[in-house]
């Protein structure tokens, strides 16, 4: 019997993804968006590895690629928190709703 | 490793991962969310390991559960509310349907009348979902659906190659050869992140030429809930709708309630 082949690793990933655009679009809580960007993103990287594993295992670049990834999902969730912690000083609170003060 | 152990592990962490992403979203607990998320990472970097990809795997669990651990410290830190103990509680107390544990939604219709009416607002007030959560459910299922159609419809090439055993080796060369460049922009990146967190979250000097708050003027400091900016006192105390300790008004939220009043 042979172990689970690349659609499986992809099913995962689009589950994961699916949930991933409900969070983003349906919470109020800045943090939490970030947090279901993170999901997305960590979607996507095991698209990647799955890709490389089962389509071209002798080259590496895609798992130079997914590092890289990794590294801007990392960077991407330390600038949003400074800017959270910003707006949560500014304002008391992380409610994306809330945020309007550039509306006229 | 044999077929049945593979798909054994597979199905155990890919349901891991994917039901803690799940769970991050219906908990009431901003703390949990972020425990959940975490672990859906680790699941996630089981998975990379099955991939045969152990340098991603280590990676991932150093930036980005490294990463969680400190959104996590941030939550308990900056949230009001983190472990969802009084949302669990104003659940029980006003007889709302569903498990305590999940988190709250919006509360559909119109606003009823007379005393309802100070429990759906605290219900708009708590909410962790807009009102729009149906469209967003509906769009998320309906584009996971159609990404699993096109996964399995397609015919994929296939590659029997095992991968070799040194993969670290092998990316280790690759971004010190022809990856070069993109190596030393993801670290300027990560630089360019430090510095922009740091500017971001720098506490602001305060100005000299501060317009005199109404705090300072009548000597007193005004008091306010967190969660109801109309609750104004002069000393500390409890918010008479929801029992919170009041916290020292901000000069922004001074200012903001005025103008909201007066006008």
């Amino acid at each position: 019997m042979n172990g689970p082949g690349l659609v499986p690793y992809l099913i995962t990933s689009a589950l994961l993804f699916g949930i991933g655009v409900v969070g983003v679009l349906s919470q109020r809580n800045a943090v939490m968006v970030l947090m279901s960007v993170e999901i997305i993103l960590n979607a996507a990287i095991l698209n990647l590895i799955a890709f490389w594993r089962f389509v071209r295992p002798d080259n590496f670049d895609a798992q130079v690629f997914a590092i890289v990834a990794v590294t801007i999902g990392a960077v991407e969730m330390a600038a949003g928190l400074g800017l959270m912690l910003l707006v949560f000083r500014q304002r008391g609170s992380t409610n994306v709703d809330q945020l309007q003060e550039l509306k006229l | 490793m044999s077929g049945l152990i593979e798909w054994i592990l597979f199905l155990a962490l890919s349901v891991l991962a994917v039901g803690m992403a799940a769970s991050m979203l219906v908990t009431m607990s901003m703390y949990r969310a972020g425990l959940a998320l975490m672990s859906s990472f680790v699941a996630l970097a089981g998975l990379f390991i099955l991939l045969n990809a152990d340098l991603l795997a280590a990676i991932q669990v150093m930036m980005n559960v490294g990463g969680m651990l400190v959104m996590v410290l941030f939550m308990v830190m900056l949230m009001m509310d983190p472990g969802g103990e009084m949302m669990w509680d104003m659940k029980r107390k006003m007889h709302m349907p569903g498990p305590g544990a999940l988190s709250m939604t919006m509360p559909r219709g119109a606003p009823p009348s007379g005393k309802e009416r100070q429990h759906h607002q605290m219900m708009v007030d708590m909410a962790m979902s807009t009102a729009q959560l149906p469209w967003a459910l509906a769009l998320g299922a309906a584009s996971a659906l159609v990404l699993i159609v096109l996964v399995v419809r397609t015919p994929w090439p296939f590659s029997s190659v095992q991968p070799t055993q040194d993969a670290t080796g092998a990316v280790g060369t690759l971004l010190l050869s022809r990856y070069m460049l993109g190596f030393e922009g993801a670290a300027f990146l990560i630089l360019a992140g430090i510095a922009g967190a740091v500017i971001f979250a720098r506490r602001e000097r305060a100005p000299t030429s501060r317009p005199a708050a109404a705090t300072a003027a009548s000597g007193t400091k005004i008091f306010t809930c967190p969660m109801h900016e109309e609750v104004r006192q002069s000393g500390p105390g409890q918010c008479p709708l929801c029992g919170m300790d009041l916290t020292p008004a901000t000069e922004a939220s001074v200012h903001h309630g005025e103008g909201g009043g007066s006008a």
